[in-house]
This record gives structure tokens, sequence and C-alpha cells, in this order.
């Protein structure tokens, strides 16, 4: 679990968030929803310690976040970036970097590191493509072999910003049941999502930001009965029930 | 798909390349060594090493040939595995160590040693090694501080490769008995190779190689962004400097050697990667020894196609290495130019 306590991070001298608290549980999902630039990506990036918090703290299964090393963090949080270049590697060696938090410093990967790759890569169902360059790959291939990178490193904390981004409907529900997969294995799943009605769709719990401030943490059903998405977003949701599941409809206000 | 047969492919793969390389770079020292404004004799030579026995022939290896012969390989190398690390730790592929000033650098400290009366030795490698480190902080710095995009560093290089120009030509002005040294440097020459340039630059090069493929799993996490590299535990800022401090150290020994050979640096990378090679554990050493071997090979042309004249083997490199260069760059598909 991740608890998040009167956080205040942000680039140089410009803060954006602001005396941000939540938890993150394992095994659930939370998706972190806001407006474009109310904090959601500098709040991932705090919590995998890519920039260093002003003030608060972040408490990792109760352990103060501050005082873990860069690898033993990384070992216990996959962080999977929005933007990412297009490296010169094929899917396999991508995947198989997911491990180098588990490596001693000048040792080579392992064979519990290889079998913990390829098993990402088969969860991805990337065996066809592993030996193909990324370079040649769609956006949407890339992105699941990313995944599989994060998959592969084991963590027990797992945050992903924008992960259905290049993904078309059929990849997003593969996307959406891995989520669920990793949260069912115990797993602390954390999204930063875009797309709203994904995030209603998914999440167990919901953050939704507004000016580098969390303003409402609750469950789907929670936040339809509040006026924050009308207020954040513009926009009303309305859950629909179909075949023993549910959807989510915007309608604008 | 079998789940061994994922990584187990890459390696039989990797395996196969550096013993076709090794074995490709062996004949082409060999040829280095026997070929020349004269030709020796194998057999003499091998029969100086074994019994010792003197003849002209083995003379003509121990002084000339073999210090000329590694010396191409070395500088070659060097040069080629730091153009490998420079494109990989600035996620540039157009950069290298000539285009980023790295070589213009080096051959700026090393002319202000020469005009200073040091013509070899240790002292001559490490100031190489200064320039060029020199340079790399400065485009490092510049890049970091105003956010340069990969555009703009190779515009910072070619202001760097300017100003150290301008500081060669001044020393060349003040002390005019650097200017036939400067000379070879510029066009690139091996010349002048003696063991008192080679060794102290082989054991840098032989050493800094060694240490940047052990761990090149580090310079490959650069490649996938700064973000990532993090929330992987790395110190990409730390990393990256550490990476191009030892690609100035290599691109500096070579010049130490052989002067400015910018091609290599560019052009052996990439066609490193028309192999398919993409790890960096298989990519920095098959550029040295490719690299190693292409030097090589267009010294042996640069001394024996207009024998008995020898032509400065930059000259060679950019004749055969630009056409090249330009059918890789052309043949290849989009995703894969530089």
């Amino acid at each position: 679990m991740i608890e998040i306590r009167d956080l205040r991070a942000g680039y140089g001298k410009k803060e954006i968030l602001h005396s941000v608290t939540l938890d993150i549980k394992n095994g659930s999902i939370l998706s972190v929803v806001g407006a474009n630039g109310c904090g959601k990506s500098t709040l991932l990036k705090a919590l995998s310690g890519i920039i260093k918090p002003s003030s608060g703290k972040i408490l990792l299964d109760g352990e103060k976040f501050s005082t873990l090393t860069r690898k033993s963090r990384a070992v216990r949080v996959a962080y999977l970036p929005q933007d990412r270049p297009v490296p010169e590697m094929t899917v396999a060696d991508l995947v198989l970097k997911g491990r180098f938090p588990h490596l001693s410093f000048g040792h080579s990967y392992s064979l519990d590191d290889i079998s913990a790759s390829e098993l990402a890569i088969k969860k991805l169902g990337l065996e066809s493509i592993s030996h193909v360059p990324l370079a040649e790959l769609s956006g949407g291939m890339r992105q699941k072999a990313y995944v599989a990178m994060a998959l592969a490193q084991d963590a027990d904390h797992i945050l992903l910003d924008e992960p259905f981004t290049h993904l078309d409907i059929p990849h997003r529900y593969a996307m959406s049941d891995l989520m669920r997969s990793l949260a069912d294995e115990g797993r602390a799943v954390a999204a930063v999502m875009h797309e709203l009605s994904d995030a209603l769709a998914i999440s167990d719990r919901l953050a939704v930001m507004e000016d580098g401030k969390v303003i409402f943490t609750g469950t789907p059903d929670e936040v339809l009965v509040t006026d924050v998405l009308p207020r954040v977003f513009g926009v009303r949701y309305r859950k629909i029930p179909y075949d023993g599941k549910v959807s989510f409809y915007p309608e604008r206000i | 798909m079998n789940s061994s047969v994922i990584f187990s492919k890459n390696k039989r793969q990797s395996a196969r390349l550096i013993c076709s390389a090794v074995l490709s770079v062996a004949i082409v020292l060999a040829l280095s060594i026997i070929f020349g404004s004269s030709r020796i004799s194998p057999g003499a030579v091998l029969s100086g090493l074994v019994n010792g026995a003197e003849s002209v022939d083995y003379t003509i290896f121990k002084y000339v040939r073999l210090p000329r012969a590694l010396s191409c390989f070395f500088a070659g190398a060097a040069l080629a595995a730091s153009g490998a690390v420079i494109q990989r730790a600035l996620s540039n592929k157009l950069a290298s160590p000539g285009i980023i000033g790295v070589n213009s650098g080096s051959v700026a400290a090393v002319t202000l040693c020469t005009s200073l009366g040091i013509w070899g030795g240790w002292t001559l490698s490490l100031a190489a090694f200064l320039g060029a480190f020199l340079s790399v902080c400065v485009v490092v710095a510049a890049s970091v501080k105003f956010k340069a995009s990969r555009g703009a560093v190779i515009l910072l290089g070619i202001a760097m490769n300017s100003l150290f120009g301008a500081v060669t030509d001044a020393i060349v002005t003040f002390v005019p008995d650097t200017a036939y040294m400067t000379t070879q440097f510029r066009v690139g020459d091996f010349s002048s190779s003696s063991y008192s340039k080679l060794i102290p630059a082989a054991v840098i090069i032989t050493v800094t190689v060694t240490a940047v493929t052990v761990f090149a799993d580090r310079l490959d996490l650069i490649t996938l962004g700064d973000d990532v590299a993090k929330g992987l535990g790395l110190s990409a800022g730390v990393t990256r400097m550490l990476y191009l401090t030892a690609a100035a150290l290599l691109a500096g020994c070579a010049v130490s050697m052989a002067g400015l050979l910018s091609f290599v640096g560019l052009i052996v990378p990439h066609a490193v990667k028309r192999l398919h090679v993409t790890d960096g554990k298989m990519l920095l050493p098959l550029c040295a020894i490719l690299g190693g071997g292409f030097v090589t090979l267009c010294d042996l042309v640069a001394r024996t196609a207009f024998a008995p004249y020898e032509i400065p083997v930059g000259i060679i490199m950019s004749v055969f290495g630009v056409p090249v260069f330009l059918i890789l760059l052309f043949r290849g598909k989009e995703s894969e130019r530089p």
C-alpha cells in the first residue's frame, strides 16, 4: 500500500502538487483523473521517485519512501510514463530491461530474470513479435511491450500513466483485464486515465484532481452522486447496466 | 513458441556474429602486416617470433608494421565504440565524436602538447582525453541547461568544432613547428605510429571498452528515456555523464594516435545496427572489433593503392566511407535511418 500524506512537489521552484493526501491500496485499481495540467502525471512521478517532493511524506508498505534506495524503490514500484522514446531494441530486449532493478552491480540477467521476462511477454501475447524491433511496431503494440516491461519488473505497486494510449478497443479491453488480474493478484494498481468512461468502468476507486489537489476519492458509484465530475469536467455521467455489466455515458451539461 | 526460444535465439546469433567479426578482422590485420611498400614474408616473421631469428622482414614487422596495424585497430575500435556510446547516451543517431566536437577538442589539446614538446606517452593520451572531455562537458551542460533538441546538440557540436579549430590554428600561428603535425592530425594518419603512442592508448582503450561493455545494460536503459530509466532505479544523469566521459576517453586516445578520423564513429555503429544488433553488450564490442577492422583495411589501401606513395588514411576513409554510408542511408528503412 502507498500512503501519501500532505505531499507537495513540482519542478524547480514551481509547485504542482499542493498538499496531496491519498492511499493506493493493494488488491485494487485506483484511477487518477482530472483536467489537463492538474498534476496527475506529476503525482505518479513523485510516487516513483522521479521527482523529489518538497514536503510531506510517502509510505510504501509502512516504510518511508525517501529512505529507500533507487533500486529498492524500483523493485517495489513499477512506473510507466506517458511519453517514451522508441529505443533501438527488440520487444524481448525491452521487456528484459524491466528486470534491471533486480540485478546486482555488474551482474548479468539470470535465468530467473529471463523466466520473468518470458512470462510477461506471454501475458501480453507478444511471443510472435518478441524479436521485432520496437521501431517496426505500431504505437499500440509498443505500448503493450512497455507494459510487459513493467510486468517483468514484478513490483507490488504498479503506476501507469495513460495505459490506454494508442490502444484500439479490443486492446483496451485486454488492458483492462490485465489491470484487473494484477489487482486480483494483490498488487496496488494506480493509473492516470484520460477517458473518464474507462476510468469509471475499470476502477475500484477514483481520485479526482483539480489544480494540484485531490478533491475527491471514492468508488465510481460514490463519485457519480456528487457534483465533482460536472464541476471539473463539465459533464455528467450516466451508469447504464447491460448483460450484468455496466457502462458509463457522458452527458454534456 | 517455446519459452526458451525467445532469448536463446539472440545468444546464438550474437555468438555467430562475434566469431565472424573476429575472424574477418584477424585476416585484415594479417594482410595489413604482410603488405605494404615492401611485402614481408610470413615465414620470416614467424621465425623471428618463435626463434628470435633476426631478419629485415622481422625488423620491419616489429618496428613498422605491427605498431601501425595495432594503432589502426585500436584507433578504429575506440572511435567506433565512442560513436556508439555517444549515440546511445544522447539518444541521437546523428551524434559521433567528430560531430559533437570531441575529436577537435582532442586535436587542440594534442597540438598544445606538441607545442610544449610532448610528442607521445601517457601525457599525450591524457591531454587528448582532457580536450575531448572538455568538449563533451560543454555540449552536455548546454544541452541540459537549455533543454536542447537533437538538432540543437549537433549545432552545439559544430560550434565546439569551430572553437577548437580556432584554438588549434592559434597555437600553430604562435608555434609554427607544430604545423606539420597538425596537418597530419587533421587528415588522420598512421605513418608516425610508434609504441610510445600505442601502448598507453591501447591500455586505456582496452580497459574502457571492456568497462562500457560490462555495464552496457545501463546505457541501454538511457535509451528508454530518463523517466523510464529512473523508474527502473537508474541515476540517468550520472550514468549518461559517466558514459560520455568514457566516450571522450576513447576518442581522445584514438586522436592521440591517429589524429582526426571523423567518419568511423558515425558509420560503424550504423553499419553494425544493420546486422540487427541492438543489445548494448553485443553492439559495443562488435562496433569496436569492426571499427578496428575498417580502419586497418583503409590504412592498408592507403599504403598499397598508390605504392610506393602513401596517402593519409583519412582520405581513403572518406572516399570509401561516404558512399558506404549513403548506401546504408538510402537502402535502410525509414525508422533505421540516422
